[in-house]
């Protein structure tokens, strides 16, 4: 791909507008989670992007998965990958593979969604593997979570309302589903809403548990790893409508931080030793739509949504406490997503309003947001992962 | 409580398969657990147990499915209702009601010695009235008097609500009608856990019938001798076969491969009314296969298998040049007892408004004489039926989730086997077969290599599943039709299993 295909880049005043930064997100995944960002090591940087235009009205394209240099203020496209609804990337901690959910609702004549594995090359261009189905009807999957070990996957699968455990073998390659959990719908939940539609998982730091996010059911679930299985041990039912659909667990282990589609990021107490949630600790008002990302070391919460914007927030380190920190940031349009690249330096976000991926530096002490840059441009952004 | 079979129970080995062992496909899509269930709360107590804990319900009756909808079930649960069987009624008189785990031989027995009357229902004794009736359900008794699911008034069923709660439900004409629609013929498995069917009135059943069997050996058999015989077949039920007076007549071609030496056609008659007195209408079609060299004998196996089972009961009788069996229904009904040993198999289905072409009849005779290196072809067969009469009455295609009413044979390709190494070669067979079969003139231009529906055909049949179908996108219509049936039951769908509790390959998708 040359360069000259690649956009230039833009810089704070010629796009930022907080209106727009604002209308986005949603549905959308945020790439990496605290503990696997602090996992990677930093020599070559590479960034994948999922795309998934005509998925969103008036934009048309190949789905497909876009890997960039990331060297400054503009990304270097090197290589782009068909993929199908490629919806979220998981890296592996090894860096030498990348997992990519395909939100499809068939594959080979099946009711089920897929998750295709590629090898990544010294360079990190991609080197397709293999394509897993997932469980029969676990259709349109939404999110990739790996155990700490990296033995094990999690898949959330939004349209079939189920959660798939999936072994990893040395090689990388995806094994056959061995767990499943099929959801249902809740008793408070509004009548349009049909059934279950699990959003996200993350293994606590046993690597036995999964606590999951579900936006059909209004609901945290704790999941266990179980001879080879997977088990249910705890539901806890989040507030009716509420619309719960990104969590993060904070490193230490001890809150979680749910983000939900009503306009709230909440905040639990979780008992990494039982694998019990104990309670609500926080909550912050946001914008409706909204979606965070939380930085390598815990100390600040980012969050965007369609009303306010990019945010910061301090974590308390005694009490898991949200305070709003020095703000505001001006918005590069509606966001989809955001991530944390590796090392705490910038928030990256994918906006829909530039159709790119904007990065703003941080602040290490304040986490204070610097200028956003547009560093790279498609059309239909979805997903990302940075090495 | 459920009886539960984990993979420490010695019976684990036996119940985590049904009848075709080719399922599970191998030991990591076995189910965790088999529960037996001996009541209707029973069932519902360990469903609910089932939906909390997340755990996927496959439903079983009879365990005949063909594919692998029941025993494929990864970490799941097998829900088996067998043990809830038998044919009652609560009371002296109707409605009658029947147990899912009924074996259909014995709920043929149960209702002739409690009331003498009968099920239309299929000849292979040891299917479940659970996957049957819920899939349509017919045999030699449904040119006489309609499919299975056309007497149907009632079914009490567990569906799971949008919450996970399971709901008992007594769905008929009044109560949940597009539910009751739906269990009349879309196919197991689908929207809940049918725990009971309710018929408030059931055809008598024949007092006696007559058998007769034609054979056919492939060693003698040309194709300019073999095109008549298939074309000769099929003319009748599409032309003579369509009088009521002939409805009480049900014959198959049981084509079977060169391999296994003959093929034949076997014949069970009544008249309409249940007697056998004037046999004018039987003679008639006997004598049509006069001029193909051969004359009706008292079976020697060829045909098909329920009806040629007891070849030492009843009484031999000259009909014409013919010989022919007289028997009591019962004892005739009776040789379909068994279910047959448990092997490897793999079927398809087509329904045909038409007797066969010139065409068609051709290319089967290159199949069933083609030989594969390597791979034996003896056990594979096309199951010809006729078909119509009762069955096609227009207004039940709108009355039931049975949309075929138009056809006049019913074609079931089948092989059996039991070596998996021989899985490759019998499949490609079948598949060949089917493929270029329904690619010729007669076949839909748009959908080739399917009966799809059009002047010829109609489709398949739901309670034949064939998984290949899957790779053409109108897969449902094949099964379901284009006219309206498929969206509706992806509406009973959304409305009474929100959460798709009850899924496999071939389920309704909403
Ligand atoms: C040897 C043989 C001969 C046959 N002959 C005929 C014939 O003459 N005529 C004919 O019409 N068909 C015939 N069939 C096909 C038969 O009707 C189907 O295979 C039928 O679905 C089997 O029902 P089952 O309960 O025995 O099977 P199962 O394997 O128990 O079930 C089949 C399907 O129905 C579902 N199901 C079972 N029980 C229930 C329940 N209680 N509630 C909801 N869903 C349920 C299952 O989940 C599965 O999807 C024959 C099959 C065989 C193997």
């Amino acid at each position: 791909m040359s360069e000259s295909r690649l956009e230039k880049p833009v810089t704070e005043s010629a796009l930022l507008s907080r209106r727009a930064f604002v209308q986005m997100m949603g549905f959308a995944p945020v790439a990496a989670r605290a503990g696997w960002a602090r996992a990677m090591t930093c020599s070559s940087r590479v960034a994948y992007v999922g795309t998934m235009p005509g998925t969103r009205a008036g934009l048309e394209g190949p789905h497909e998965i876009r890997v960039y240099d990331v060297a400054g203020e503009r990304w270097r496209l090197k290589q782009v990958v068909a993929s199908a609804a490629p919806a979220w990337l998981t890296a592996h901690f090894n860096r030498r593979f990348l997992y990519v959910v395909n939100e499809v609702s068939q594959h080979e004549g099946l009711p089920t969604g897929t998750v295709e594995t590629y090898a990544l090359d010294s360079d990190g261009k991609l080197r397709f593997m293999h394509r897993r189905a997932l469980s029969l009807s676990a259709t349109a999957p939404r999110h990739l979570t790996l155990s700490p070990d990296g033995r094990n996957a999690i898949v959330a699968v939004h349209g079939g309302g189920a959660y798939n455990l999936i072994p990893i073998g040395k090689d990388g390659r995806l094994g056959r589903v061995t767990g499943i959990v099929k959801e249902t719908g809740c008793d408070d939940c509004p009548e349009h809403r049909h059934g279950a539609h699990p959003q996200m998982a993350v293994f606590d730091a046993t690597g036995r548990r999964v606590l999951a996010v579900d936006k059909g059911n209004d609901r945290l679930t704790v999941l266990e790893l179980e001879d080879g299985g997977l088990a249910v041990r705890e539901r806890y039912a989040l507030n009716a409508g509420s619309g719960p659909q990104q969590i993060i667990l904070h490193p230490a282990g001890r809150w979680l931080y749910v983000a939900s589609l009503e306009g709230a990021v909440c905040g639990y107490a979780y008992d990494p030793a039982r694998g019990r949630i104990l309670g609500r600790v926080e909550r912050v008002e946001t914008g409706a739509q909204v979606t965070m990302a939380l930085d390598p070391s815990g100390g600040f919460l980012y969050t965007a949504d369609d009303e306010i914007g990019i945010r910061c927030w301090k974590v308390d380190g005694v009490s898991g406490n949200l305070a709003a920190a020095r703000t505001r940031c001006e918005s590069p349009g509606a966001i989809r997503a955001m991530t944390i690249e590796s090392g705490g330096t910038a928030l990256i976000a994918l906006s829909d309003a530039h159709q790119g991926v904007v990065k703003a530096p941080i602040d290490p002490g304040s986490g204070r947001l610097g200028q956003p840059v547009l560093v790279a441009s498609a059309p239909g952004l979805r997903s990302i992962a940075i090495l | 409580m459920a009886i539960t079979v984990t993979r420490q129970d010695p019976r684990y080995g036996a119940l985590k398969k049904g009848h075709n062992a080719r399922w599970p496909a191998d030991d990591a899509d076995a189910a965790s657990r088999i529960l037996l269930c001996e009541s209707a709360p029973d069932a519902a107590e360990t469903l609910q147990k089932l939906v909390n804990a997340g755990m996927r319900p496959t439903v079983r009756s009879g365990g005949h499915c063909y594919e692998d909808f029941v025993a494929n079930n990864p970490g799941g649960a097998i829900l088996d209702v067998s043990l809830m069987a038998g044919a009652s009624a609560p009371g002296d008189r109707p409605p009658y009601r029947i147990g899912p785990g009924t074996q259909l031989w014995n709920g043929y027995l149960e209702l002739y010695k409690r009331y003498g009357v009968t099920l239309p229902g299929g000849t292979c004794g040891s299917v479940g009235a659970g996957g049957h009736i819920s899939g349509g359900g017919y045999g030699l008794l449904s040119r006489l008097h309609g499919l299975t699911c056309d007497w149907l008034t009632a079914v009490e069923i567990l569906t799971v609500d949008g919450k996970g709660q399971v709901v008992a439900r007594r769905v008929d004409a009044e109560h949940d009608p597009d539910l009751f629609r739906a269990c009349r013929g879309a196919g197991g498995g689908n929207f809940g856990v049918i725990t009971s069917f309710e018929f408030d009135k059931l055809p008598q059943a024949p007092e006696e019938v007559i058998d007769a069997n034609f054979s056919f050996a492939w060693a003698e058999m040309t194709e300019e001798r073999f095109v008549p015989i298939l074309i000769k077949f099929g003319e009748y039920w599409a032309s003579r076969g369509r009088d009521p007076e002939t409805w009480g007549m049900f014959s198959v071609l049981s084509l079977a491969h060169r391999a296994s030496g003959r093929f034949g056609i076997s014949v069970q008659f009544c008249n309409p009314d249940g007697t056998c007195g004037d046999l004018t209408v039987l003679n008639e079609y006997l004598d049509r296969f006069s001029d193909c060299g051969v004359v009706a004998t008292p079976g020697d196996g060829a045909g098909h298998e329920g009806l040629a089972a007891r070849q030492d009961a009843g009484q031999l009788e000259c009909v014409g040049v013919h010989t022919v069996r007289r028997r009591t229904w019962l004892d005739a009904t009776a040789g379909s007892g068994g279910g047959g040993a448990s092997m490897r198999g793999k079927y398809k289905s087509c329904y045909m408004k038409q007797g066969f072409t010139e065409a068609e009849a051709r290319c089967l005779y290159k199949h069933m004489t083609r030989t594969i290196p390597g791979t034996d072809l003896r056990g594979s067969t096309i199951g010809i039926d006729s078909y119509g009469g009762a069955i096609n009455r227009a207004e039940m295609a709108d009355k039931t989730a049975a949309a075929q009413r138009a056809s006049v044979l019913k074609l079931q390709p089948m092989t059996f086997w039991n070596d998996a190494k021989e899985d490759p070669g019998r499949l490609q067979w079948l598949r060949d077969l089917y493929t270029e079969l329904y690619s010729g003139p007669d076949a839909d231009p748009e959908h080739k290599g399917t009966p799809y529906w059009n002047a010829h055909y109609e489709g398949c049949y739901i309670n034949y599943p064939d998984i290949d179908m899957l790779a053409h996108d109108y897969w449902p219509e094949l099964y379901y039709g284009n006219k309206g049936l498929y969206p509706f039951l992806q509406g009973v769908k959304r409305k009474y299993d929100p959460n798709n509790i009850f899924h496999h390959a071939m389920s309704i998708r909403a």
